[in-house]
Formats: structure tokens, C-alpha cells, sequence
């Protein structure tokens, strides 16, 4: 009940910001108010709808390939067959968030070239460390009289985790989530760089052909994209876990 | 005597280190047995064997029959009830849902599930539509207790492991939730095995008490007996120097008074300060040695039934220490 409440609250949400990128003539009065008609600063490759979808789904794929690795990577490595990589998981995930992202752009252009295939594996080992630790925490700070308790009351390891250490890991696992997904959003602004589309197109080129107006619209997009993110996760978190 | 629980020459090592030694106990069907001894001795221990908690060493340990080692854990654990002093609610899960755990591991139907946790919830005294729906973090550290009472005797198990359950609830609730656990006891007749480290307590709630020390049974008696007959200057220390007015504690003033036939006049005009009959003989001591003389007994409607003094406690006294064990 309160879930499907949230769930229409944040889906409208995310509906009036989209619907805000649509409206090209009200960024144009915004941007020419704030940064003059010369040179023309609304972005005129792409519309900022088109841009903001490219963004959305380049830091969502890289996200689900977090979700589909981290989550059964950071399970495995608690359970006893997986323990004695718990040390190595830990720091390879943090190795793969001190990389600058700019950097696993760079040296995934080699193998992958010029494209999204690049930004999808910069942007998955950035978002990786945040999700992974933080799972690693919430399944490690579950309560070691509510593991004997279901121990002894005959909940095997499966039963163990489903119903007991999954659901108690929830509020850690859901703020890893967050952390990471709006860490992409944010990251996915150097997509351009190696060919990739999204929101840092208006940016880099802004950069480059000192147009401010391009670099002030990709950049609000990028935030508003990144707070509404935060916003819902944060919103999903408080209501599928009453208890805490 | 039927034994739920034996243990036959059971030893646990750690490593080098013996934690339990030899032990050799029967726990009879319907009984409350207290495992009590300093911290360190192996009462936890023992205890954990007994739902394969933690698998002994040597020996042989027969739960209604069944050698622990060759029964299945998870099944044998799903047939035990189980307490222990931090109670382990799960934090997530409403009250209901806490009480059925075992029976939805079980595979019991919702309906069913929901009608037993009521029960029990009433059972233990709490209103199933005014706590059913809580989380554990909304109840007072008594009320958890008693859900977790409740949640182990869930589907029903013949026998209760309970370690300190009440160790961590102030004075005046513990008193209050071993008075409704005796209460339950006496109406459910379960086999428990009981930890604590509270010789009150085990004097008591036990039907036996078996002190232990350094991973060996001290004393297994009666607590009249163990109270009565310390078998060694350990158990005499640790059941402490008061230990007549313990043994006192669980006999009723009834069974030591002086009884009336028929109402004597004398007592009908005189002050004599009166006691209930249910009363315990420890507090009708202790209300004695405030009054002086002697006190009316009188039974629950207020009619006199006997009359007790100094003198009657200290004759009785007497003839128990003049039988043996």
C-alpha cells in the first residue's frame, strides 16, 4: 500500500523531469536570459530529451551490470564456499573505484574502441565498490542472536539468507545502491569523450568551443537526473523497511 | 521414570581444552530441569548439544530416544523449542510473523499459522490484535521475552531449550515473567532444559537442579535436596549461606502449619496478624520476625485454617533435616 503510493509518487516524478527536457523552448528563453543570444547557447546536435534518455540508459545498463554482478558476488563471498575470496573481492572492488574513471576510458579505447562498449565498462567498475562493500556490510552487521535464534529454531543456509539475512541487509545493500547509481549518472558525463553519447555531449563540446550556455545546460540536466535518482532510492528505501 | 533427554558419558573438547567431561544425566519427560553454575562451567555448552547447536565429542546423547548424531539438525532443531537470552527476534518481521517461523518452515497453512500465534500470543499474555501486527523494536524488553516464549512453542515441541531467558529484563518484570512461565508450565507440562546463573531463579522454577563447575555435574537433586544436602563445600557456597530460607521459599505455609479443626473463639477476638495459606513459608518468616508470637493462616475466601509460629517453622525445619535424601 505504501510501496504502490510511493512507487506513483516517484513515477510521476520522473515523468515532470522528463517532460521539463522536452521543453526546448523554455531552456532556450532560460539560457539565453542567463547567457545572452550570442553565440546561440541552446545545444542544437540533439535534443536535451534525446540526450537526457542517452544518459539515463547508459548509467541504467552500466547499473544492471552492477546489480547482476555485485549483489551475487558480495552473497557469494559471505557464504563458507566463497569466504576465502571475501579479502580479494573487497580490495579488487575498491582497486576498480581508485581508478579514475577518465583513465578506464582511456584504456579500454584499445580493445573496445570508440563507443559505448568503452563507457559501459568504465562506468560498471566505477559503480561496482559502492554496491559490493556496502552489501558486504549489511550482510556482515546482521545480528549474531537473530543467526543463532533461526540457526536453532532449523532455518537451513538458504532459509538463513532469504529470509533472514537478505532482508536485514536491505538498507545497507538499497544505500549502495544509490551511492552507485548516482555516481554514474554523475561519471556518465565523460561518455563523449570516447564517442559515447548522453548528456556530456553539450558539455565537452562547450568546453571546447567556449560555449557556456552548452556546458550550463548539460550540467543542470546531469544534477537534476542525479538528485531525482536520490531521491527515489532514498523514498524505496524508507518504505520496504518499515522495521528500521 | 521416562528420560526425554540422556546424556551418556558426553564430552565436548575444544582443541586441547575439555569443556565437558563425562557428563552423565537423564532428564525426565515433563520436567523442568535448571543447568546453573559459575560462567565458564558448560551449562551453555550442554545445552547447545542438545539441538546439535554444537555436535559432542564423546559420548552418546539421546534426545526421546534418538542419538543426536544420527538425527537430521535441521529437522531436530525444527522439533525443539528454542530461547535464548537476547531473545533473537527478528527485527524485520511483525510479531505474528516472529511467532511463525518455525511453522511456516514447517509448511503449514496461513490460516492455521495465524490462529496458533494468536494463542500462544494469549497464551503468554499478549492481545494478538493489539501486538500482532508490531515490530519487536515497538515492544518493551518483558514483551519481547514472552514473544519469544511464545515463538518457541510454536509447533508444538515436546521439548524447550532455554538459555537465560529472562537474564536480560529488569528485577521486577523477571519476577513477574517467571510467576507466568510456572504458570504456563504446569498447563503445557513440556520437558526444558533451563540455563541460568540465578540460584533464585533455579530454586525457583526447577523440578531439578544440576550444578555444574568446570564442565562437570557438581550436584543433580531436587532443589529441597540440593539446598538440604549440598554434596560439597562448592555447592554449599554457591547455593549460599541462606540456602534454608531458599529450601523455605517453595514450601507453602500450609504444609507447615499448626491446622484448626473448627474456629476457636480465641481466634475470632483476638489481633492476631494473619498470613494466606499460598503464602510461601520464606515470607511468612519474614512476616514473623516483624510480628512476633503468631500468625493466622487463612485460606482464600479469609476463613481461618491454622495458625503458624517461630516455633512450628523451626520443628519442621528439623524433621526434613532428619530425613536423608
Amino acid at each position: 500500500m505504501k510501496l504502490a503510493r510511493a512507487l506513483i509518487k516517484n513515477a510521476l516524478l520522473w515523468a515532470a523531469l522528463f517532460g521539463l527536457f522536452a521543453w526546448q523552448d523554455g531552456w532556450k528563453i532560460l539560457l539565453e536570459t542567463l547567457m545572452g543570444r550570442n553565440p546561440p547557447p541552446l545545444f542544437n546536435r540533439a535534443t536535451l530529451l534525446q540526450l537526457a534518455l542517452e544518459h539515463i540508459s547508459l548509467a541504467g545498463l552500466a547499473m544492471l551490470g552492477v546489480l547482476i554482478v555485485g549483489l551475487p558476488l558480495a552473497v557469494w563471498v559471505t557464504r563458507s564456499t566463497g569466504k576465502p575470496f571475501l579479502s580479494l573481492v573487497s580490495s579488487l572492488t575498491a582497486l576498480g573505484q581508485t581508478f579514475p574513471p577518465v583513465a578506464v576510458l582511456f584504456l579500454a579505447l584499445p580493445i573496445f574502441g570508440f563507443g559505448s562498449t568503452s563507457v559501459y565498462l568504465a562506468l560498471f567498475l566505477y559503480g561496482l565498490l559502492p554496491t559490493v562493500s556496502s552489501t558486504l556490510v549489511g550482510l556482515s552487521s546482521v545480528n549474531e542472536n537473530a543467526r543463532d535464534a533461526a540457526r536453532g529454531m532449523g532455518m537451513n543456509e538458504g532459509q538463513m539468507l532469504v529470509r533472514l539475512e537478505l532482508p536485514l541487509a536491505l538498507p545497507a545493500v538499497l544505500a549502495g545502491l544509490r551511492t552507485s547509481f548516482v555516481l554514474l549518472i554523475a561519471t556518465a558525463a565523460l561518455a563523449p569523450l570516447v564517442g559515447a553519447g548522453g548528456l556530456g555531449q553539450p558539455i565537452i563540446a562547450g568546453l571546447s568551443v567556449n560555449n557556456l550556455g552548452y556546458v550550463l545546460e548539460g550540467a543542470v540536466a546531469v544534477a537534476l537526473l542525479a538528485l531525482l535518482a536520490d531521491y527515489t532510492l532514498r523514498d524505496l528505501e524508507r518504505t520496504i523497511t518499515p522495521w528500521a | 521414570m521416562t528420560a526425554a533427554i540422556e546424556f551418556q558419558g558426553v564430552e565436548k573438547r575444544y582443541g586441547t581444552t575439555l569443556a565437558l567431561e563425562n557428563i552423565t544425566l537423564e532428564v525426565p519427560k515433563g520436567e523442568l530441569v535448571v543447568l546453573i553454575g559459575p560462567s565458564g562451567c558448560g551449562k551453555s555448552t550442554l545445552l547447545r548439544l542438545v539441538n546439535r547447536m554444537i555436535e559432542p565429542s564423546g559420548g552418546k546423547l539421546l534426545v526421546e530416544g534418538q542419538n543426536v548424531l544420527e538425527a537430521d539438525a535441521v529437522r531436530l532443531r525444527r522439533s525443539i523449542g528454542y530461547v535464548i537470552q537476547s531473545i533473537g527476534l527478528f527485527p524485520h518481521m511483525t510479531i505474528f510473523e516472529n511467532v511463525e517461523v518455525v511453522p511456516s518452515l514447517l509448511n503449514w497453512d496461513k490460516l492455521k499459522k495465524r490462529s496458533r500465534a494468536a494463542e500462544l500470543l494469549n497464551m503468554v499474555g499478549l492481545e494478538p490484535e493489539k501486538f500482532g501486527s508490531r515490530y519487536p523494536k515497538q515492544l518493551s524488553g518483558g514483551q519481547q521475552q514472552r514473544v519469544g516464549i511464545a515463538r518457541a512453542l510454536a509447533a508444538d515441541p515436546q521439548i524447550l531449550l532455554m538459555d537465560e531467558p529472562f537474564g536480560a529484563v529488569d528485577p521486577i518484570t523477571r519476577e513477574r515473567l517467571q510467576e507466568e512461565f510456572l504458570r504456563i508450565q504446569r498447563e503445557i507440562q513440556k520437558t526444558i532444559l533451563f540455563v541460568t546463573h540465578d540460584i533464585d531463579e533455579a530454586v525457583k522454577l526447577a523440578d531439578r537442579i544440576c550444578l555444574m563447575r568446570d564442565g562437570k555435574v557438581e550436584q543433580y537433586a531436587t532443589p529441597e535436596n540440593l539446598l538440604a544436602y549440598p554434596s560439597s563445600d562448592f555447592v554449599r557456597d554457591f547455593v549460599g549461606a541462606d540456602r534454608e530460607l531458599k529450601r523455605l521459599g517453595r514450601v507453602s505455609v500450609a504444609s507447615l502449619m499448626r491446622p484448626v479443626a473448627k474456629v476457636d473463639i480465641r481466634f475470632q477476638t483476638s489481633e492476631t496478624a494473619s498470613v494466606l495459606g499460598t503464602l510461601s513459608a520464606r515470607d511468612a518468616l519474614s512476616r514473623l520476625l516483624e510480628a512476633g508470637g503468631e500468625l493466622l493462616v487463612l485460606d482464600a475466601q479469609g476463613g481461618i485454617i491454622g495458625t503458624i509460629s517461630l516455633n512450628d517453622l523451626t520443628v519442621a525445619n528439623m524433621d526434613y533435616r532428619q530425613r536423608k535424601p
